[in-house]
């Protein structure tokens, strides 16, 4: 469960402040699939941001699991997103000299486990987003679905606490678009992973529980998913 | 909250990326290390071959392990009979030989040239217990006991006919059953057959020549008397204790061993050297570090994306910095291998086709303490250039770096 009390986050360029959240509180329920929407320079990637532990927010607190993270200094906040946090980044971010089951075993290895028991783990969830007979394979050798699954499967091998997607669709066509989605909501579904997608796809909300719209770095309204391009009931 | 995962994903990332990556750039990168480790070391693997090559031609021909010379404002042994005798006695002695040297101008009777020599006078037998003249004789025979009107001469002093063959300034092209004059300083002149011609390939050496002392006593009567004794033990290593031997025995004489006549003539020289071959290491490893700090730094900087989303999904900077630190240690130890291959591969070529000096052919040495040392540096100066540019890029925020 995430727990977000006045967020703001100010960005310094050159001698002009910029407020990139103003003031955002929020709560997201366990198991949930959320998305963050918004138009383009909201802030809602910068919400992501602060709520994965990527960056430092200038005031407010978030509280994860019970935890004030806005309190943990950076190696535990390294420590933290190893253990209880998931990534997928827009554009796949896996390590080129690792093949697929490497690169999603890399998490697991960190957190000391045995390799043997790393690895079983591995083969389990890349046969979950269905590259169990692609474990030997190359980053290269792969298209881009293929990659954002493995991505994905990263991000899930050490069963995070919260799953983080920053437009994991946004150099995906349709087709694998779909695929990615498809896959969040059964992980979503069947584990009960929660989810905060950020997204700015209108035909995504489908997929979200709830989706959180931001708007010049404030929370405008948050509506459920199935109510679609409807205006959403305000929090 | 730490735990040894961190050590284990550094070596697993480091082991993939060597396996992976670039072959050509990994390659050329070992060549460049090893080809530093031959530059540090070359010289003085040249140096070595000449101090061991004149250590034993110092040993072989013109000091023995200990040499005994006359007390201060003495220039001759007096008591040299009753002074050798007592030196056999001391444990460990397995040669003595008192010669006596003395000032002469040598003639070429056959064509008049001549050359200004100190002249020295052994016993052929006692000598041959010290020195190894009578195994480099190239021509005729070594001296008798009994010669008297006998002369062995180095090879370069014989010298050659044609004059511009010389290294030395010679007498002209004397062989073997030739006669010389010998002047020396009390006036006597007198003629001597060349016995043999010896050749050692030392410069100094080989310009030297040698009579009986039965013939020199008879001439400056030098009976009972020494320049110098030479004494020789079971080995250069125990040339110290030799002599401390010796002194213990009561011997008043100036004792020193090889090492300690020998240092002032070669040691300017070796302490040139090993000038030139400290600026050599010096700039090799400046080399080395800057070859180290651009691969290293190409590297990571085509990575930086990737170190960020490293450090995103949780892995710690101090893992990420190791695991390029281990690509760094990998390097350098395939260098140093490679470096230590291409030195021994040149040792043995120049052991083959010997380089000339003056003193003779030299066969290369290597100098594993200083390998080791260099070594060590190289490892040194590695570690901390593949360190400064890894822990740079690993300390930008990671947002920052994502977005390159």
């Amino acid at each position: 469960m995430i727990e977000v009390t006045n967020l703001k986050k100010i960005y310094l360029l050159g001698q002009v402040e910029v407020a990139a959240l103003r003031g955002v509180s929020l709560t997201i329920k366990k198991g949930e699939f959320v998305g963050i929407m918004g138009p383009s320079g909201s802030g809602k990637s910068t919400l992501l941001h602060q709520l994965g532990l990527l960056d430092k927010p200038s005031a407010g607190h978030i509280l994860i699991d019970g935890t004030d993270v806005s309190q943990l200094d950076d190696e535990e906040r390294t420590d933290f997103r190893l253990r209880h946090l998931g990534y997928v980044f827009q554009d796949y971010a896996l390590v080129s000299e690792l093949n697929v089951m490497e690169n999603v075993a890399i998490p697991a290895i960190m957190q000391g486990k045995p390799l043997p028991e790393c690895y079983a783990a591995t083969t389990r969830v890349l046969e979950k987003v269905g590259l169990g007979k692609r474990l030997d394979h190359l980053v290269y050798e792969l298209s881009g679905g293929e990659q954002q699954r493995v991505s994905i499967a990263r991000a899930l091998v050490n069963t995070p606490s919260i799953l983080f997607a920053d437009e994991p669709c946004a150099n995906l066509d349709t087709e694998n678009s779909r695929t990615v989605l498809e896959l969040f909501r059964a992980v979503n579904r069947e584990l009960g992973q929660t989810i905060v997608m950020v997204s700015h796809e209108q035909w995504h909300t489908e997929y979200f529980d709830r989706i959180i719209l931001i708007r010049d770095g404030l929370l405008d309204t948050e509506r459920m998913g199935w109510e679609g391009n409807g205006s959403g009931a305000a929090r | 909250m730490h735990n040894n995962g961190g050590y284990r994903v550094s070596l697993y990332l480091a082991v993939r990326a060597i396996r992976r990556g670039n072959r050509n750039t990994l390659a050329l990168t070992i060549l460049i290390i090893a080809l530093v480790i031959v530059l540090m070391n070359f010289l003085s693997m040249i140096i070595g071959g000449v101090v061991t090559l004149y250590n034993q031609q110092m040993i072989d021909y013109q000091y023995g392990h200990v040499m005994i010379e006359p007390r201060d404002k003495e220039t001759t042994i007096a008591n040299a009979n009753a002074l050798v005798r007592q030196i056999q006695r001391v444990p460990g002695v397995t040669g003595v030989s008192a010669r006596v040297s003395t000032g002469t101008t040598i003639t070429n009777t056959k064509n008049g040239k001549f050359q200004s020599k100190a002249l020295t006078a052994f016993d052929p037998v006692d000598e041959q217990r010290v020195t190894l003249y009578h195994l480099k004789i190239t021509d005729g025979d070594y001296l008798s006991k009994g010669d008297t009107d006998q002369i062995l001469i180095g090879a370069l002093l014989a010298g050659n006919e044609d004059e511009s063959l010389d290294k030395v300034p010679s007498l002209g092209g004397v062989k073997v059953g030739d006669r010389v004059t010998v002047t020396y300083s009390n006036g006597v002149v007198k003629s001597y057959r060349v016995k043999g011609i010896f050749e050692t390939e030392g410069a100094l050496i080989d310009a030297a020549a040698f009579i009986t002392r039965n013939e020199m006593d008879s001439v400056m009567h030098t009976e009972g008397t020494a320049t110098e004794i030479l004494v020789k033990g079971a080995s250069a290593d125990d040339a110290a204790s030799l002599k401390y031997a010796i002194m213990n025995y009561g011997v008043e004489e100036k004792v020193k061993t090889w090492n300690e006549k020998g240092r002032g003539i070669l040691g300017d020289a070796i302490a040139s050297f090993s000038l030139l071959n400290n600026i050599m290491t010096f700039v090799s490893l400046v080399v080395a570090s800057v070859v180290v700090f651009i691969v290293t730094f190409i590297n990571i900087i085509n990575r930086k994306k990737q170190i960020a989303i490293l450090k995103a999904i949780g892995i710690r900077k101090q893992v990420i910095v190791g695991s390029y630190l281990l690509q760094v240690l990998f390097l350098c130890i395939c260098g140093v291998i490679v470096g230590i291959l291409m030195l021994n591969t040149i040792s043995y070529v120049l052991t083959v086709n010997q380089l000339k000096f003056p003193m003779g052919y030299i066969t290369p040495i290597i100098n594993y303490t200083g390998l080791a040392t260099s070594t060590a540096l190289l490892f040194v100066v590695s570690v901390i250039s593949g360190y400064i540019p890894a822990r740079q890029v690993v300390n930008e925020e990671i947002l920052d770096a994502m977005r390159g």
